[in-house]
């Protein structure tokens, strides 16, 4: 038990205690073990014939057994005791939907700052530049942001922007209305309307796994509501945007997050970049941060 | 906030590029002490050194946009205009001019003997850059060695080179061997060194006479290969050392 503690470095108990996709299911070989990083920790998955998976710390001879749950078709674990159930997402369950991971891609930068980036509508028009923002259509509205009342969750809603090709399924540019909602300082999801039936909403979620401080691995959950295109175009169309983002991010510097608001200057269009940093300091994020 | 400076960085002038890289609307990426750079030339000629970060979310304005008067990031499409540093556009909020505090951090930067200086201190006045040769020079072949610039000098100090110490900024005068022997067999080059970290250094090369032709590439051929095999041993010296823990 001594041993196997002694892997465990990160000393953030915020981030210790939260759970982490490691994988999603669907990809783990069955019967075989494949090695994994969390919070700088070795890990062990080993997903059973019958579809359960399981974690070690270490190595699943003397390593330490973790606790695992599968949720939106990934396997999460954590190091630590987590408070908290894994959040929900209402619509996943909703008949008709295209459930699946699209990617699971590893960047080299800290989890908050792809979390951000994931929250930001002002790059469009500059890095999804004809798919989800084209020049002049560059100005931001102002949205709301608000944090729910236990401080569980940031929320952000009328955000707008007008996309050229918003989905796979978008016959023509409109203006979209998003949700986004971080419910998890390593995990964040968007709503936005379906380009065929303004009246019920995509859903994207950027689910990370942080190997050490300044490097994650990107897990991007897709619930669509789609009848037309296969799952490897639309796995395809959500991998074509995060290449756009992914130079980006590998060239921020510092590649950890700065919470002091001062440290880096915003516009009104920050808001929710704001907010959640903010947040983050609330909850005593210190892994992948710089504290104020 | 953005003009803020934690690290204290001396007054002094380091060699960070050869002028014929710095092109039109190009930027290109240094690195002095530690510090990123982003060097870009408008379209007057007017060579900027600014820190390589946008002070709005951190991205390296090197992969940016050179308009020819102004910088865009790449990530938001703000602006920032050459000289000043100031930011005159953010494209999220069109209608509203942006605070005169939102500026990227610019450092001293001239053009002398082939080579673009920047001075990265915001002591006034700055230090006079160093008088190395006349009208007449040859520009050489610039080399990167993984070596920290200590182990540089100090390596150069035992081929018995003239190592000036202190005086910025480091030169080391040397007698480089001539394949050529148009001059006695070897040729007086002054090396420039530029600290491009604790670990990195650039060796750039002069010498004090205007050559053309093949008399040039002669130059140019072989104070390559001397510089080529003195990475080499510097290299091999610091890894042995290493090795050795030292």
């Amino acid at each position: 038990m001594q041993e196997q503690c002694s892997l465990i470095t990160c000393e953030d108990p915020t981030a210790l205690n939260a759970w982490y996709v490691v994988a999603a299911v669907c990809e783990l070989p069955i019967g075989l073990e494949r090695p994994a990083r969390l919070l700088d920790a070795p890990l062990t998955l080993r997903r059973e014939r019958g579809g359960t998976v399981q974690a070690w710390l270490g190595s699943s001879a003397e390593g330490l057994s973790l606790p695992c749950r599968q949720k939106f078709g990934y396997a999460w674990t954590s190091l630590g005791v987590p408070a908290q159930d894994i959040f929900d997402i209402p619509q996943y369950d909703e008949p008709h939907r295209r459930n699946m991971n699209a990617a699971s891609v590893g960047v080299n930068v800290s989890g908050p700052r792809a979390i951000e980036n994931f929250l930001d509508l002002a790059h469009f028009a500059f890095v999804h530049t004809n798919y989800l923002g084209v020049e002049p259509h560059t100005e931001i509205k102002p949205y709301q942001v608000n944090i729910s009342e236990g401080g569980e969750e940031i929320l952000a809603t009328q955000c707008r922007a007008y996309q050229p090709v918003a989905a796979l399924s978008a016959k023509q540019g409109y203006e979209v209305e998003y949700v986004y909602r971080v419910p998890h300082p390593y995990c964040a999801l968007l709503y936005k309307a379906v380009a065929t039936d303004p009246t019920r909403q995509d859903v994207i979620g950027l689910l990370l796994q942080p190997i050490t401080e300044d490097r994650v691995v990107a897990h991007m959950l897709l619930s669509l509501l789609d009848d037309t295109n296969s799952d490897a175009a639309l796995r395809g169309y959500q991998q074509l945007i995060f290449s756009q983002d992914k130079p980006i991010l590998e060239n921020q510097l510092p590649k950890r997050l700065p919470l002091n608001l001062r440290t880096e200057v915003s516009a009104r269009a920050d808001a929710s970049s704001s907010t959640y940093r903010r947040w983050l300091n609330d909850h005593r994020v210190r892994y992948g941060t710089i504290p104020p | 906030m953005s003009g803020e400076r934690p690290v204290q960085f001396p007054n002094r002038w380091f060699p960070v590029a050869r002028i014929e890289e710095v092109v039109a609307r190009h930027i290109v990426q240094a690195q002095v002490l530690g510090q990123e750079i982003a060097i870009w030339r408008d379209d007057t000629g007017f060579a900027n050194a600014w820190e390589n970060r946008c002070p709005h979310r951190g991205v390296r304005l090197s992969i940016g946009l050179n308009t020819g008067h102004e910088l865009r990031c790449q990530y938001h499409g703000w602006r920032y205009s050459s000289r000043s540093g100031q930011c005159s556009f953010i494209p999220a909020q069109p209608d509203r001019k942006p605070a005169n505090a939102i500026r990227a951090t610019t450092y001293g930067c001239t053009e002398q003997y082939g080579f673009v200086w920047v001075n990265l201190s915001n002591t006034q006045p700055t230090a006079p850059l160093p008088s190395l040769v006349g009208d007449s020079f040859t520009t050489l072949r610039s080399t990167h060695v993984d070596a920290p610039l200590s182990r540089v000098k100090a390596f150069l100090e035992r081929r018995r080179a003239s190592v000036t110490d202190g005086g910025p900024p480091d030169l080391v005068e040397i007698d480089v061997p001539m394949r050529d022997p148009a001059e006695n067999g070897t040729m007086r080059t002054t090396l420039l060194m530029q600290p491009m970290s604790d670990t990195q250094t650039v060796i750039h090369g002069i010498v004090a006479k205007a050559l053309v032709g093949n008399d040039r590439l002669a130059l140019l051929r072989s104070h390559d290969a001397y510089l080529t095999r003195l990475r080499d041993e510097i290299e091999n010296l610091a890894r042995r050392d290493d090795t050795h823990g030292r």
